[in-house]
């Protein structure tokens, strides 16, 4: 690895019960670097993503951002060191609008122009200028999935974590989806779960498979593709 | 606003200019209405204003955050105990031992809401099991009134606490009955115009997103825990504004404003006048303890009945509260706000 890593793992591990749901897995994100993480349900891409952004404490292992380790710290703490996450459920304030929920998005004090600035250009950015006083609970499902990716930004993070980004989305939606990643890619590393591959095939990038708690393959998602363990274990069986 | 289309947002405009004519017309009747209808009118409305000032304490954190306590009587009564207390038993003169009890009043419930709220909600303490504790703190109240009786006076209260004195030309002077009424009614409109004019922004809707989904708050890098003790302090401080005050206009203070009896009707206060609106709370407290007055005095039998029965129509014909009900008509009888026009 040549530049400086922005998040590297080692070994972590996490149990639930009997249950592995995470398994040594070692992974490292480069700054503006694009990853996927694919694997069926229960392989426990979610699991490592709740450890990732601080939600869940890992049992073993270390995580690393930006060469500080992290263990220790509060789910508020991760957020403001620079990982912003979406999660797999669309998770927006539902009683607020669209333009609150992106307000609020932003921690501590900034002046009223540069928020107003900020908010118009992320409603742009995610195309909900016209929706922009609606109540978030009114949205559809892909709406709510870019306001949450929406409000995922405003905090310029350095690291951005989406679960499942295209759940439930239209093909035409996704499409776009995968152009707003390789947008967003200019200014944040973005690793992405899926379980979608027209998705991640448009994404075209560096992949990971899981399979109940490993990481099993890694590599381009081409050759991921082709590889007869990936397609045995998952592909071939979706 | 701007972005809402002209028509909309004009007639939200004509419609928010009745509404703040219309307070204020009420606010100049309740200014004058001491002048006629006596002092000892004026005394009831004074009273139920401070209680109102409790209402608007616990709507400051069950109205905007969702965390519903069951104890914010303590918080009045450490207020009005505290104030009579320091007032009364260290001998000092009443023209400032009035001013020390309110400010020592408010420090103590403002000490016991960091104690406990640091514990609870740093402790992850949410939902139900958190009025399920606060509710444990109103019945510990009571019973450290009782004990500590040669402080406290018991069951037989604590007499004599001095109204608040002003400088005059002669001298410090007590408030009189009706200057006490517009000091009370001056304090409480400030304080609730001055919460509702915090909540009305950015840190507004950041409660709000607390009590929506308060990890997903957390994850965009909101100290959620710092930002509910904060409110949590603070409507203690509210509440016990409401009871310093209550101490010193009153001149009496008793274990009835402590316990859970208190502490209930603040929740049917916060329930009839809407809750989250601030304004609503303020408003059912005055107007449920008027009726309070009326019923009683037909039989005092009958008012637990009307009680019930108004919180009953709180929870089915009003959920949002009377207030917005009222809204709701008023918009029915001039149709002038659009989908979303007050967003």
């Amino acid at each position: 690895m040549s530049a400086v890593l922005l998040l590297e793992t080692r070994q972590l591990n996490k149990r639930f019960g009997g249950v592995v749901a995470v398994d040594d897995v070692s992974i490292s994100i480069r700054p503006l670097e694009v990853k996927c993480i694919i694997g069926a349900n229960g392989a426990g891409k979610s699991t490592l993503f709740n450890i990732l952004c601080g939600a869940l404490a890992a049992d073993s292992g270390s995580v690393n951002f930006e060469g500080r380790s992290l263990a220790g710290m509060k789910l508020h703490e991760f957020s403001r060191a620079g990982i912003a996450r979406k999660f797999q459920v669309p998770s927006v304030f539902e009683s607020l609008s669209v333009q609150q929920n992106l307000e609020t998005s932003i921690h501590g004090a900034i002046s009223k122009p540069d928020l107003a600035a900020r908010v118009d250009a992320m409603l742009n950015k995610v195309d909900l200028v016209g929706m922009r006083n609606q109540l978030a609970g009114n949205l559809a499902h892909g709406q709510k999935q870019w306001l949450e990716i929406g409000m995922a930004l405003m905090s310029d993070p350095k690291l951005l974590l989406l679960d499942e980004p295209t759940a439930g989305m239209t093909l035409d939606e996704t499409q776009r989806t995968a152009d707003l990643v390789h947008g967003l890619a200019r200014h944040a590393a973005v690793v992405a779960i899926e379980h979608d591959m027209s998705f991640v095939r448009a994404l075209g990038c560096h992949t990971y498979v899981m399979h109940q708690g490993a990481i099993i393959v890694e590599g381009d998602f081409v050759d991921i593709e082709r590889n007869d363990l990936v397609r045995d274990v998952y592909l071939g069986r979706a | 606003m701007s972005q809402i289309p002209s028509d909309t947002g004009s007639s939200t405009r004509s419609r928010s200019r009745v509404l703040v004519s219309l307070s204020l017309l009420f606010l100049l009747a309740m200014y004058i209405a001491p002048l006629y209808v006596g002092v000892y009118s004026a005394s009831l409305f004074r009273d139920a204003m401070l209680f109102g000032l409790m209402a608007l304490g616990l709507d400051y954190l069950w109205g905007k955050t969702g965390v519903l306590s069951f104890g914010h009587a303590t918080f009045f009564g450490a207020g009005a105990y505290g104030a009579a207390i320091i007032s009364t038993q260290f001998g000092m003169d009443p023209s400032y031992g009035a001013w020390l009890g309110l400010l020592g009043g408010i420090l103590f419930s403002c000490l016991i809401a960091f104690i406990v709220g640091y514990f609870l909600i740093f402790g992850g303490v949410r939902g139900s099991y958190f009025t399920i504790v606060t509710l444990a703190l109103g019945v510990i109240s009571v019973h450290v009134v009782l004990t500590f009786s040669e402080y406290t006076g018991g069951d037989a209260g604590l007499l004599g606490v001095p109204p608040l004195s002003f400088p005059t030309v002669d001298g410090f002077r007590p408030l009189s009955q009706l200057g006490q009424y517009w000091f009370v009614m001056t304090t409480v409109c400030a304080v609730t115009c001055g919460m509702w004019w915090l909540c009305s922004g950015r840190y507004g809707a950041l409660l709000k997103s607390i009590e929506d989904n308060e990890q997903r708050a957390q994850a965009l890098g909101h100290n959620t825990s710092l930002h509910l003790l904060i409110v949590f302090v603070g409507s203690a401080v509210i509440a016990a504004l409401g009871g310093a005050l209550y101490a010193s206009s009153v001149g009496v203070v008793a274990t009835d404003s402590v316990n859970l009896i208190l502490s209930t009707q603040a929740i049917i206060f916060v329930a009839i006048g809407g809750r989250g609106t601030l304004f609503g709370p303020v408003l059912a407290t005055v107007c449920v303890i008027w009726l309070e007055q009326e019923v009683s005095s037909i039989n005092v039998q009958l008012w637990p009945l009307f009680m019930g029965l108004l919180f009953i129509l709180a929870v089915f014909v009003f959920p949002d509260g009377v207030l917005k009900r009222a809204e709701a008509l008023f918009s029915m009888i001039r149709p002038v706000s659009g989908p979303g026009g007050r967003a």
